[in-house]
């Protein structure tokens, strides 16, 4: 594949623990710690970027979304965040993007035992152990994590301050990955992936109290078989995913039990012949969700080929992808994509894309009672992208400019007459915007200076009124934010790392009132001690420096100023 | 099936003989303890003889809105599983039963019966529901706690009631504030925790009551304040005509009957007469301008059952049990 534009890939260590500490203009709807986050990316829904995890997407088919907060940070190795719409490449409901998370450590000890202690009684522990059985491979990750999140907070800017309750979160899960290579040829590979969480969901800042809690269970197999022989690549990918997602309320004496089960199959050849390059896929989803609220129809099924032809013409490389996706109740339109890559001379760089995006509904939209629709439309329309990069010398600058226009936005809506709300293809949304990134990196003597500056301009809105919810014509969508911006500076130097990130996000409309922009400043420190065959890490990090006192989602109140401490300890 | 008895109309004459009264307070309806008739039972809604209480009920997503008959006295839990009590814990002055009105679309109506449209002005009782009085208490993950985070959000849950009579609804309207929070000094704020009196006279006279609700706490969604209150013990007072009519000479016998009831001293002119059994369903209805007429029961099942009688005098109604024995 070509490698397309506003690709960034995060390098995960103990640092960043906290999704949104992360040091890229991604725009995370968190709920506060340890409460539900999506990702909205270029003016997109939550649903309407995919998560991966080995090229499995691993999105809640009832939802279409992931809540990111549930990604174990410390056994994650690395997220790469592809704001680009992937439809063709990755498949449908990467309308807006993309995240793939590489859980897989390239570069192992044999052991790495990893303890954090942190504000509001956080306390966490990664085990990871990596073993070698001549050409068999184990590498086994396990990570425990609780805390209290019971941080104060001011209401209404005053000094009035509440304590955050019942915010608990518990969660404990392993990845194992056992490879075998019985030579340079072929590799099988097989993943698993447990965790269970038990967290509190704590009364909003104008709720007295909550006793509400959801628990998630999910386990995701995964077995990879790759072939490699000169020009010639084969991918083939079984998953098998099973989640329950259980919402209880004793106050309101609720219970909702949601479950959903996925058998996925993807397929992949890629054959190199001098200047061209081809690719043909094929993903297979069954996804099956159960929910007291579903009637007895509950699965997508869905195939969906798609074919890919690549030309290199000098210092320009195309790639032109078609796909096509059949399911038992919705049929995607046909969907192009089109990429011209160019290098110029002088570090200059250009990249095009032109593509048809589309997302199938999810389970909800189409079986939720009532208001599920099973005769709705899947959102698609076309989307472009202009990316220009240079790269002069110590300085990497790059602006992307995009612009998509989606027909038959899926909204749940209440029509005349009617008495509950329901989904139907309601509207046409409007997307555009544009990111630029300057990066910088200087060695002064023995000290590495990394610079890294986001800034996004983003609007999203409806191209006609909406009576309910109320949505005006021209009016920027809720939760998101038309500018965001990040920067950070990080220091290497003689074995320790120093960083510093600010993070700026403007007013968005939420739900009921607007929230307001904020500022972020995060610090990491972190040391390292090496003997002979063992190393150990030690860091601090200080999030919310500044002490802002801030909302991200509406009534949702954000930690102040908190730190994290931890100690990683490795053998080889 | 629940036994249904509908509630009784008490006519009667008020010490000052200047009216005659339809008043419903929903005492007879025979419900099980901490039980409700939300629809699924008597779709279309309820008529208590001379007023009519429209609700639909849909048994795909067991969901109802309009009104509702209850008895329940959950004054603690929060949420909608307690959506069929009012905060009084009853009906006025402890009765039992009350009316629940559930708004989605905005209006909830109450119709009177053609036979006193226009006739009369009403009085009622307004008790806010357990529902919405915990929500604007506490707060819950979709309404605000009334106040907002520090208490001076000038927050207000309000009922507007307007009359229509003729097809065209009023301008004027009386407002019932079932929460305040917009006073200067916050020990003022409220949420009203029990019945209240309510007089509708200033509207004058009625075809019919139109409740709407409203509240400061809205989003994009509509009314995040759960829409719901409750109403007991609705009066409306028929004005006499003169002075000389305030005494009914009517006279309904036998009583109990068998096979027929004899109405005598009628008022002069057109008379409408009406007969209801005891579960509201309208059994015949005459239309005479003599003074004495006899209504046939023979095909009547023994009972009780609600004449009505329509004149110029107002409207008076009468009791009886058909009987199948002498």
């Amino acid at each position: 594949m070509v490698a397309c534009c506003n690709e960034n890939k995060q390098i995960l260590n103990q640092h960043n623990q906290n999704i949104l500490s992360l040091p890229n203009n991604w725009y995370i709807k968190s709920n506060g710690p340890g409460g539900v986050s999506t990702l909205s990316l270029r003016g997109g829904s939550s649903s309407q970027n995919n998560t991966f995890w080995n090229d499995v997407p691993i999105n809640n088919p009832m939802l279409g979304l992931n809540d990111l907060t549930l990604l174990p940070l410390g056994i994650i190795e690395s997220l790469t965040i592809s704001k680009s719409g992937n439809t063709g490449s990755k498949g449908q409901g990467s309308l807006s993007g993309s995240v793939s998370i590489n859980t897989h450590d390239p570069d192992p000890a044999i052991a790495e035992l990893t303890l954090m202690y942190g504000s509001f009684g956080h306390k966490q522990i990664n085990l990871q152990t990596d073993l070698e059985f001549g050409k068999i491979k184990w590498q086994s990750k396990l990570f425990i994590l609780d805390a209290d999140n019971d941080f104060s907070y001011a209401l209404n800017g005053g000094s009035d301050q509440k304590l955050n309750s019942n915010a608990d979160f518990n969660s404990k899960g392993t990845i194992q990955t056992l490879s075998f290579r019985p030579n340079t040829k072929h590799t099988l590979e097989l993943n698993y992936w447990w965790q269970k969480t038990d967290r509190g969901i704590p009364p909003l800042s104008t709720q007295t109290t909550s006793l509400a809690r959801q628990y998630d269970d999910q386990q995701r197999v995964n077995f990879v078989w790759r072939y490699l022989d000169n020009n010639f690549k084969l991918y083939n990918s079984f998953a098998y995913i099973d989640e329950h997602n259980d919402y209880a309320d004793p106050q309101i004496m609720l219970n909702a039990n949601n479950q959903f089960k996925r058998w996925y199959h993807h397929v992949e050849l890629k054959k190199n012949l001098g200047e061209f390059s081809f690719a043909l896929q094929n993903q297979s989803s069954y996804a099956m969700g159960k929910s007291d609220s579903y009637s007895d129809q509950n699965t997508l099924k869905s195939v969906s080929p798609m074919i890919s032809i690549g030309k290199q013409f000098r210092r320009t490389r195309t790639q032109f992808i078609l796909r096509k996706e059949w399911s038992n109740l919705t049929d995607a339109p046909i969907s192009p994509t089109l990429i011209i890559n160019t290098d110029y001379s002088n570090g200059l760089s250009s990249s095009f894309k032109l593509s048809k995006e589309y997302r199938l509904p999810t389970l909800n939209e189409l079986f939720w009672r009532p208001g599920g629709n099973s005769d709705i439309r899947p959102e698609s329309g076309w989307n472009q992208e202009l990316t220009i990069g240079y790269k002069p010398s110590i300085v990497y600058f790059e602006i992307g400019l995009y612009h998509r226009l989606i027909n038959d936005w899926i909204l749940w809506t209440l029509n005349d007459g009617s008495f509950f709300f329901a989904v139907e293809n309601i509207t046409q949304v409007r997307s555009y915007g544009t990111d630029i990134t300057l990066k910088a990196h200087k060695k002064y003597n023995t000290i590495d200076i990394t610079t890294h500056f986001n800034y996004a301009y983003t609007r999203s809105f409806s191209e006609m009124s909406i009576n309910a919810p109320s949505i005006e014509k021209g009016q920027q969508l809720i939760y998101i934010p038309e500018h965001t911006a990040t920067a950070n500076i990080q220091a290497d130097f003689s074995n320790s790392s120093l960083s510093f990130l600010l993070s700026y996000t403007g007013a968005v409309r939420g739900i009921n009132e607007m929230v307001e922009d904020y500022l972020i400043a995060n610090i990491y420190l972190d040391h390292t001690l090496n003997f002979h065959r063992h190393k150990v890490k030690a860091g601090l990090a200080i999030n919310n420096l500044l002490g802002s006192d801030y909302r991200i989602v509406e009534r949702r109140p954000m930690p102040g100023r908190h730190f994290n401490l931890f100690i990683k300890t490795s053998f080889n | 099936m629940k036994k249904i008895i509908l509630s009784s109309i008490l006519v009667f004459l008020l010490a000052d003989v200047n009216s005659q009264s339809v008043f419903v307070d929903f005492e007879s309806y025979d419900l099980p303890e901490e039980s409700f008739l939300n629809g699924a039972d008597n779709p279309g809604g309820f008529t208590t003889n001379l007023l009519s209480f429209s609700n639909v009920y849909n048994p795909n997503y067991d969901f109802w809105y309009g009104w509702a008959i209850s008895n329940v006295t959950d004054t603690i839990t929060p949420g909608f599983t307690n959506q069929y009590s009012s905060i009084a814990g009853g009906g006025v002055d402890g009765s039992k039963h009350f009316a629940v009105s559930y708004d989605i679309l905005g209006e909830n109506i109450i119709s009177l019966d053609p036979l006193i449209q226009g006739r009369g002005t009403v009085e009622l009782y307004i008790s806010n529901a357990t529902f919405p009085y915990l929500s604007m208490r506490d707060g819950d993950g979709f309404a605000k706690k009334f106040g907002g985070e520090d208490g001076n959000d000038p927050d207000f849950f309000s009922l507007t009631i307007r009359k229509y009579l003729d097809g065209n609804i009023s301008q004027d309207s009386v407002v019932i504030y079932l929460a305040d929070y917009r006073f200067e000094d916050n020990d003022l704020d409220y949420i009203l925790d029990d019945w209240t009196y309510v007089n509708l006279h200033p509207l004058g006279k009625v075809d019919s009551l139109s409740f709407v609700l409203n509240s400061s706490d809205v989003g994009n969604y509509g009314i995040n304040t759960p829409a719901y209150f409750c109403v007991d013990n609705i009066s409306v007072n028929i004005p006499l005509s003169t002075e000389s009519e305030k005494l009914s000479p009517i006279k309904v016998y036998p009583n109990p009957a068998l096979h027929t009831i004899q109405i005598d001293q009628l008022p002069v002119g057109n008379k409408t007469l009406t007969l209801y059994n005891a579960m509201g369903q309208k059994m015949t209805m005459l239309k005479t301008n003599n003074r004495t007429i006899a209504i046939n029961l023979q095909d009547y099942q023994s009972g009780t059952y609600y004449l009505n009688i329509l004149s110029s005098q107002g409207v008076n109604q009468f009791t009886f049990f058909k009987s199948e024995h002498q």
